[in-house]
């Protein structure tokens, strides 16, 4: 069982910086899908004892990027972002959808809910 | 003269002669100095996190083998880990002590690998091929024990499918001796010779706050003097036996290397340890066709660093989700950050100092 | 011995390999590595590993194939010379093997490619991988002599 609590959206980024300034490690963003919503678990580390928290986020909401704080988050973000569609603003470097999946891949099915269809509508098969 | 620009973008890869797999970065470069990196990934992503949806549990075991070949058996070993600790099932104790057996020898095969790569990304092809001789031994062990040499899938839930009777047992340590006294000789080649230290030494420097706040593992994270290795948590049985995490200071291409030699002197000591302290018994338990609802992480010292799992199940036979943050992952922040300022000729090493590999990287 | 005949001969004796991982796990690359280090020796036939597709004469594939990797292995095939030969190493490439089911594996690489010899295995053994490249050499002399009396044809 993992010990989590949960934050609101808009405290995403204090969160985060109170982790940096306590000196954890950013170990990884864990991304699933609940009762039509998203859940994105944070999770940190210092001294082998992690540390979590998880926000929910409705389909049409943008989400924090915290890749300005952690930069290790960026590729993470990237991927939640690519492969959910939960979409993160001021990402340190968005990939825009393109960073595992290429132009012509399908859209990955790891959620139900349908939210961002790559707009590259010229370009997709 | 008329300078038309001094930047130009260069791509590296994916089909590169010096990676066994395709990784695409974007370097920017001013005369021979990279000033940007962008990375291209997804030509190995397969989507396997989606696949419980498909297979049950036990079947994905040998999914999570197949994330990657060069350290399968300890994603499986995690994978049965954060299942057994889900269920709640005690593992039998000899059964942890054969999994500490297999993945220290994956992690002596593994970093054997890596050095004959590098080696050949500096140009000293001669080492490649000597370690790469070396590494056949431990290839030969792994099959004699588990049947095959690359992915040997040797983790079930509930314990180990094979096992490894005392005949066997003495005939594995006699060959460690052999590799061992390889070992010894590439360890001089590495602290002595002048073309690995001109390659090598001052290369990709990482500082000790860098390598921690990157979230860097494994020896790139060791290499820069951050004392953090997963093992010393205890799990399976590296609670009853004896080690230290390998440090080194100076954090840069070197360090790295050192570290990794030294590990496999330690792996080689820890096999040794697992082997004499097995307690006789049971390798595996039977496990009941359902999973409980619950949410489980574990996190397991894989040669290139922690990897981390996530799982979460709501009853049944299928998992709900699997997340995978694999070594590679975690390392990547530190490589982007340690590319630009370096020169275009050190960019091979560069991307190998982290021991990349993005077949786990993907999925 | 004629220039010609000189050419000919070195051609069918040493033919250079190109390795391409498309979506492997690396266990069929690794192998393909420890198939050129010092106990199993490739080099013996003569095959010797490029970097440059126009340098090769046969292109030995691990892996799946996805879609963002096609494109890069379609143009790797256009990029090689005839007569070229291709070998599929290991289960995935043959038929998707374990990553069928996945959403972005299309399945074996022949659906890109023509496929000359498949080796089968997960991973493939040394063994079996360095007689796939022995068929594969004698496919490519093969090819070469059909080449050759297509050209005096049309001559």
């Amino acid at each position: 069982m993992i010990n989590s609590r949960e934050v609101k959206v808009d405290e995403i980024e204090k969160e985060a910086k109170y982790y940096y300034d306590n000196g954890y490690r950013f170990v990884t963003e864990t991304c699933l899908e609940e009762d039509g919503k998203f859940k994105i678990i944070y999770t940190f580390e210092r001294e082998y004892e992690l540390e979590n928290f998880h926000v929910y986020v409705n389909p049409a909401e943008e989400v924090p990027s915290i890749s300005k704080i952690y930069f290790a988050a960026l590729l993470v973000e990237n991927e939640i972002q690519e492969l959910f569609g939960v979409k993160f603003k001021n990402l340190a470097i968005d990939f825009e959808g393109l960073l595992f999946l290429g132009e012509y891949s399908p859209i990955s099915p790891q959620a139900s809910i349908e939210i961002m269809r790559r707009d590259k509508g010229d370009k997709n098969e | 003269m008329i300078r038309m620009s001094d930047k130009s973008t260069i791509p590296f890869g994916p089909q590169h002669p010096v990676l066994p797999e395709p990784i695409h970065l974007k370097l920017v470069v001013e005369d021979e100095k990279v000033v940007e990196a962008y990375p291209s990934f997804g030509f190995v992503h397969r989507g396997l996190e989606m696949l419980v949806q498909k297979k049950d549990f036990n079947q994905m075991v040998y999914v999570v083998d197949h994330i990657c070949g060069i350290c399968s058996a300890m994603h499986g070993q995690a994978y049965c880990q954060a299942v057994e600790e889900l269920i709640g099932i005690d593992v039998p104790e000899r059964a942890k002590y054969l999994r500490v057996v297999w993945a220290e020898l994956h992690r002596i095969h593994s970093h054997l690998l890596w050095f004959g790569l590098l080696a050949d990304a500096f140009g000293f092809e001669n080492l490649f091929m000597l370690s790469w001789r070396i590494r056949e031994k431990i290839m030969d062990i792994l099959e004699a024990t588990a049947g095959n040499r690359v992915i040997i899938s040797v983790n079930i839930v509930g314990g180990v499918r094979r096992d490894i009777d005392t005949e066997q047992a003495k005939w594995l340590l006699d060959e460690l001796k052999e590799v061992e006294e390889g070992l010894k000789e590439l360890e001089k080649i590495v602290k002595n010779n002048y073309t690995i230290k001109q390659r090598t030494v001052g290369i990709g420097v990482l500082s000790k706050d860098d390598a921690y706040m990157f979230g860097a593992v494994g020896p790139t994270l060791r290499g820069s003097g951050v004392p953090i290795d997963m093992r010393t948590t205890g799990y399976a049985a590296y609670g009853n036996l004896d080690f230290e995490p390998v440090v080194e200071t100076d954090g840069d291409t070197y360090a790295r290397t050192i570290v990794r030699v030294r590990e496999m002197f330690q792996s080689i000591d820890l096999v040794k340890q697992a082997i004499n302290k097995m307690p006789e018994g049971e390798i595996n338990v039977k496990v009941k066709p359902n999973l409980p609802a619950g949410e489980v992480i574990t996190r397991v010292e894989q040669p290139r660093g922690e990897v981390f799992y996530y799982i979460k199940s709501s009853g049944g036979k299928n998992l709900d989700r699997l997340r995978i943050r694999t070594p590679t992952f975690a390392n990547l922040a530190s490589l982007l950050h340690m590319l630009p300022g370096s020169t275009l000729a050190d960019v091979p090493v560069l991307v190998l100092t982290i021991d990349p590999c993005i077949s786990c990287t993907e999925r | 011995m004629g220039l010609k005949e000189f050419v000919e001969k070195s051609f069918k004796k040493s033919p250079w390999v190109l390795h391409y991982n498309c979506s492997s796990c690396n266990g069929c690359d690794i192998e393909i590595l420890a198939c050129m280090t010092p106990l199993y020796d490739m080099e013996r036939f003569g095959m010797v590993n490029v970097g440059n597709p126009k340098h090769a004469d046969i292109l030995v594939v691990t892996g799946t194939v996805n879609h963002k990797n096609k494109e890069v292995l379609k143009n790797i095939y256009d990029q090689m010379p005839e007569p070229k030969v291709v070998v599929a190493v290991g289960v995935c490439a043959a038929t998707g093997g374990i990553f069928r089911e996945a959403y972005n594996v299309l399945g074996g690489i022949d659906k890109v490619i023509p496929v000359d010899v498949y080796v089968p295995g997960c991973p493939a053994k040394p063994e079996a991988i360095i007689d796939g490249l022995y068929k594969a050499a004698e496919i490519l002399k093969e090819k070469y002599e059909k080449m050759g009396k297509a050209e005096e044809v049309l001559k």
